[in-house]
């Protein structure tokens, strides 16, 4: 544990009262601990001190769906405000990865990094930092059914063909690949635009301009109108978006009312509790209950070869137990495992799932391996961040 | 920032009856609520900020304002379940990329801004903080919640979130030095 990390404990009264005089005696004797100390003390003041930050006035109207509040917010917004909206980003690449794969659906996004990406029917590689602007929305997706998981990504990108985009590079480089076309390299300053060959399908460009005060109000009422078309497409391209994420992700299930005692919450997790007992190198981080059905994660400090063989003697046992408990032989456990190591630093983490007939259906399955995934993985970058946090202290 | 205001008033009881003017006045009342842990707990803060509210409104019709929960401590509740989901989500699908910096929305006009310098420094030291670690910060320091309701929120021990607590505050610390 590093010196400021023993500060913000004994911030808190946390220190055992040896240890705590120890580190007081050194703060008295040493200036650069006081200092630190001293900004220690300080911090939650400071924090509390923190003004709250209010919105910027065209997200209000956006929640609101409040046009004449649009008509108030400032006008280098007007154009891209109600296309904010439509920065659905549907990220498709896995953790770990050394460049995430992402498809902008539409919008206006900046983005920084080592980036693949598809903006449209372009395919961006980016390593920088640059804004990409993707218009308009193709007719095509509006006749789709909304929030429709069946959509594959393949109908979606083929409703996003005849896209206009733009890149602006601020950093680095950027490589623009449209089809039929050579590919386009941009530096820092350069500003590329490729627009799609003509679509007989597609709307035209719903471009709105700024229109000075005084000006004629059927002009701006135009211009709202536009601006209001844009927003209903955009709704539909969250929509859409929402709907392939619903695919992925499995819906939420809810506890069936007939569910046996022992696999609500309480009993899973003491039956959790009993299956890991004597196993030292294994600890509970938790016991996730916010769905059926519960699952444990399970943080292993074995770093030999067999630290797997204490995680399958742990679901045998708790498999067993249920066994009895239940009266059936048709139960087992789902391990999800995951050893996370780079640069000497080494996270192992198990998520375990006990199986019964209640939780048999696709659906269930996919949203249990969907919420492993997903907290193993969060909890996977918490721990590594920490510990290269600690190297580096 | 206390979260100890009047549980309830007309206001909040006008809206939960889905009166339009009403719900624009709770929006505007503690859209900055919303907004200031969207952008300190999440790199994409507006697509939050309008998917908490679209959550919250959507709810609204749930809330008893005769409950123990005042209305600001159920929309930071919504915030916080929200903003621990996005983040869940995007270590499945991958990393998402940082939006407009801090220092762009702060020339945003409209904005709020007149943060000192130390308060600047501040904020941005918290944005080094990994997202776990800046949550509690930010919860526990800036809108005051105790770390059972973070725990109990973040369905995680109370023992991992001081851990957490105490690297952030660490970290925070060392990125100041002498002049928090």
């Amino acid at each position: 544990m590093t010196d400021h990390e023993q500060l913000s404990m004994l911030l808190d009264g946390e220190l055992a009262e040896p240890e705590a005089q120890a580190l007081q005696d050194r703060i008295a004797a040493e200036p650069a601990l006081a200092q630190v100390w001293a900004t220690m003390q300080a911090l939650p003041a400071a924090l509390a001190d923190l003004p709250e930050l209010a919105p910027p006035p065209e997200l209000d109207a956006l929640v609101l769906g409040d046009p004449q509040a649009l008509q108030h917010a400032s006008p280098a917004r007007w154009t891209w405000a109600p296309l904010a909206l439509m920065a659905a980003v549907v990220l498709l690449a896995f953790w770990p990865r050394p460049a995430p794969e992402v498809l902008i659906v539409t919008g206006h996004q900046r983005l920084s990094g080592e980036l693949s990406l598809l903006a449209g029917d372009v395919r961006v590689e980016l390593d920088g930092e640059a804004d990409l602007f993707v218009e308009p929305v193709n007719p095509l997706l509006r006749e789709s059914a909304p929030e429709d998981p069946t959509m594959t990504k393949k109908q979606l990108l083929a409703g996003l063909a005849g896209a206009a985009v733009t890149v602006i590079v601020y950093e680095g480089t950027a490589v623009l690949h449209a089809a039929d076309a050579d590919p386009v390299a941009l530096g820092a300053g350069d500003q590329h635009t490729l627009r799609a060959q003509d679509d007989p399908t597609a709307a035209p460009i719903a471009r709105t301009t700024r229109t000075a005060a005084g000006d004629d109000a059927e002009a701006l009422q135009a211009e709202i109108a536009s601006l209001n078309e844009q927003l209903e497409a955009a709704r539909f391209h969250q929509a859409m978006a929402k709907g392939q994420l619903a695919s992925h992700e499995g819906t939420p299930q809810p506890w069936p009312d007939d569910l046996p005692e022992a696999l609500r919450p309480d009993a899973f997790s003491a039956a959790v509790a009993a299956a890991m007992e004597g196993f030292d190198d294994l600890e509970l981080v938790s016991v996730e209950c916010d769905e059926f059905p519960c699952f444990a994660v399970i943080e292993s400090n074995n770093r030999t070869e067999e630290w797997g063989d204490q995680l399958d003697a742990v679901g045998e046992r708790l498999s067993d137990a249920y066994k009895e408990t239940l009266g059936t032989d048709d139960v087992g456990t789902g391990h999800w495992r995951s050893h996370y190591g780079e640069d000497g630093v080494d996270v192992r983490i198990e998520g375990m799932v006990l199986g019964t007939p209640e939780m048999a259906d696709d659906d269930t399955k996919t949203r249990t391996s969907f919420r492993v995934d997903s907290t193993m993985k969060d909890l996977a970058e918490d721990r590594m961040a920490e510990e290269t946090q600690a190297a580096e202290e | 920032m206390p979260l100890s205001q009047p549980r309830t008033d007309a206001l909040v009881d006008r809206a939960v009856a889905g009166d339009p003017a009403a719900i624009a006045s709770l929006v505007q009342a503690h859209g900055p609520l919303v907004y200031s842990l969207s952008r300190r707990l999440t790199p994409d803060a507006d697509d939050a900020y309008q998917e908490v509210w679209e959550k919250v409104l959507k709810a609204l019709p749930r809330f008893d304002p005769g409950g123990s929960a005042s209305i600001r401590t159920w929309i930071v509740t919504i915030t916080h379940r929200h903003l621990v989901d996005r983040h869940r989500r995007r270590q499945v699908r991958g990393e998402i990329v940082p939006l407009t910096g801090l220092a762009a929305h702060q020339e945003a006009p409209g904005v709020a801004l007149d943060r000192g310098r130390r308060q600047a420094r501040l904020e941005r030291a918290l944005r080094t903080l990994p997202e776990p670690q800046r949550r509690v910060v930010v919860l526990h320091h800036v809108q005051g919640l105790s770390l059972q309701d973070i725990a109990a929120t973040e369905r995680v021990a109370v023992g991992t979130l001081k851990s957490r607590l105490h690297r952030g505050r660490a970290a925070l610390a060392r990125r100041l030095g002498a002049t928090p």
